[in-house]
């Protein structure tokens, strides 16, 4: 099952949409940490938290069918669990903080782009910033299990090498990691 | 915009009456709202994680999941045990589990012709070459012959990819080449003396033609002929179903056939038989998907993939009984081994059989 770590991102949600459970399973144990701690910030309170992204897998497996063909699944999980946080916040009353808050920011003059390329762009940069804010252990630990995602010929062009070069240092290192990564990650579940 | 405007638009968000900008303008909020730092420790983070995953509606790991329930072996088959730590670990099977061997897929194979008939076969660590009139290098640089003594003038070479192939060239004038599996691109090694640069092609390739004044660069395929002046292309003339597609990117192409013509603009794309040309809009992502390292497909029926994968993975493929007509969308490495293809499938009651003839030729029988 450790397996799976070394599908790619788009491979894991094509193995979901038809039912594949080891995949199911690697989405979640790739994703978890990152969606979490962005649904506890927004929300501050662990129980929140908690019951909004259990909300959210358990609903990615039971319309897994009906997923989108996405090629970037952090983003549709950030976007999943962003309409169910603003849904939880419309049911607040008048004076809670949300609500001032976004009166506030409204009202110092902020300007929204609606260019939809532009809003891509900004949710990515938003992740990519998620990423890099991770605690140590967590954010190499999903940089690694994304690292298949670049095709062996694009990291061959970045690195000015060839493919086959690129593949045999990838197959040693992971090999290297695995055993390493065991012991941090696999570990825990 | 005052307490009470502000909770309307939460309520107008959640029922889809806000104006593209009222929903961006709520967007913008969240995703900078509460961003400074949290105070619960990873550990805790770690903790709520294994919570979660016990309710999760899957059954939990430890079941044995027999992942070749579709798959049976026949004498013919080869059986081995698996020593690759690679196939083991990407489908955890139980230890006595009786399998058929696994197909890799294509790499970089190709064989070029001289003028001279003679034949080269490219190194497979390599991934393509350069032609100039004076020589022929790889792309890194290393030399594969020198002609600057010999006076050649332009000559004809055929660069050629058996079924799981693929292969790069870079022509005299710049212009870059990658050639699918199953293919052959006919080029001469100089184009200074000619009014146009013309190259044959049959099977597939994607093109980044270089700019050029005042020589188009001209293509010609079995059903039709593409002229350019420099622009991003790809031509598929596999003629599955006997038809041409060419797809462009960037630039502007005109595309002739037999008896019709047509001009495309980027996103669109050609479908060329022997009656008549059709232009489509592209599905950019898809049609280039081979260049970038990916198998993908989108809405596409059993027999369509199973054409790709024969010319990738090198397999003949025959079929059993009565397969629906559903559309299956997926994409994959290239790189992958054929199981990891076929367990997607698998998935949605296709069946497979993988089998071995006396010429070591392999077989996939695709059946409900």
């Amino acid at each position: 099952m450790s397996g799976y770590a070394t599908f790619s991102d788009s491979e894991l949600i094509s193995l979901l949409r038809e039912g594949n459970e080891h995949a199911y399973t690697e989405i979640y144990k790739r994703y978890f940490n990152l969606i979490f701690i962005h649904a506890y910030k927004k929300l501050r309170d662990e129980d929140q938290a908690k019951d909004i992204v259990q909300e959210l897998f358990v609903n990615l497996w039971e319309k897994r069918d009906k997923i989108p063909f996405v090629n970037n699944p952090a983003g549709y999980l950030i976007t999943s669990v962003k309409n169910t946080i603003l849904n939880f916040f419309e049911h607040q009353n008048v004076e809670s903080k949300y609500i001032i808050s976004l009166k506030e920011y409204a009202n110092n003059g902020n300007i929204a782009n609606t260019d939809y390329y532009l809003r891509e762009k900004q949710l990515l940069l938003y992740i990519d910033l998620a990423i890099n804010q991770l605690p140590n252990k967590m954010r190499k630990a999903f940089e690694l299990s994304r690292k298949e995602n670049l095709s062996n010929r694009e990291i061959a062009k970045k690195l000015n090498t060839t493919e086959s070069n690129v593949s045999k240092h990838i197959h040693g290192a992971v090999k290297i990691l695995r055993a390493k990564l065991s012991m941090v990650f696999f570990a825990t579940f | 915009m005052n307490a009470e405007e502000a909770k309307q638009l939460f309520i107008r968000y959640q029922g889809g009456e806000c104006t593209e900008a009222e929903k961006a303008l709520l967007e913008d909020w969240y995703f900078q709202y509460n961003e400074h730092e949290i105070n619960i420790t990873p550990e805790r983070i770690e903790a709520i994680g294994k919570l979660i995953y016990k309710e999760l509606p899957i059954v939990q790991p430890q079941k044995k999941i027999n992942l070749w329930h579709g798959v049976a072996a026949i004498a013919a088959i080869m059986v081995l045990t698996i020593g690759s730590w690679y196939l083991i670990d990407r489908f955890a099977l139980p230890s006595k589990q009786i399998i058929v061997q696994d197909v890799r897929p294509g790499g970089n194979k190709a064989t070029l012709t001289l003028a001279n008939g003679e034949t080269l076969n490219l190194s497979s660590t390599k991934s393509g070459i350069i032609i100039e009139a004076e020589k022929l290098t790889y792309q890194d640089g290393t030399l594969i012959a020198d002609y600057s003594r010999k006076n050649i003038k332009s000559a004809q070479q055929i660069l050629s990819t058996p079924n799981g192939g693929q292969y790069q060239v870079i022509l005299p004038d710049g212009t870059k080449v990658w050639l699918n599996a199953a293919s052959t691109l006919t080029y001469p090694s100089s184009f200074t003396d000619a009014n146009t640069r013309v190259v044959a092609l049959t099977g597939e390739a994607y093109f980044e033609v270089a700019h050029h004044l005042t020589k188009p660069f001209i293509i010609k395929t079995n059903l039709q002929t593409v002229q350019v002046l420099g622009t991003h292309f790809n031509i598929n003339s596999y003629n599955d179903n006997g038809t041409t597609i060419t797809t462009l990117t960037e630039g502007s192409v005109s595309v002739t056939g037999l008896s019709d013509k047509a001009i495309l603009k980027p996103g669109q794309q050609s479908l060329t038989t022997a009656k008549n040309i059709e232009v489509q809009n592209a599905d950019l992502e898809t049609d280039l998907a081979w260049k970038n390292g990916k198998i993908e497909f989108r809405d596409a029926s059993i027999q369509s993939i199973m054409k790709q994968v024969s010319r990738w993975y090198d397999i003949d493929i025959a079929y059993q009984g009565e397969l629906s007509n559903r559309v299956f969308n997926g994409s994959i490495s290239r790189d992958s081994n054929l199981s990891v293809l076929l367990k997607i499938l698998t998935y949605s009651d296709i069946n497979f059989i993988l089998s071995q003839d006396g010429h070591s030729r392999k077989k996939l029988i695709v059946k409900p």
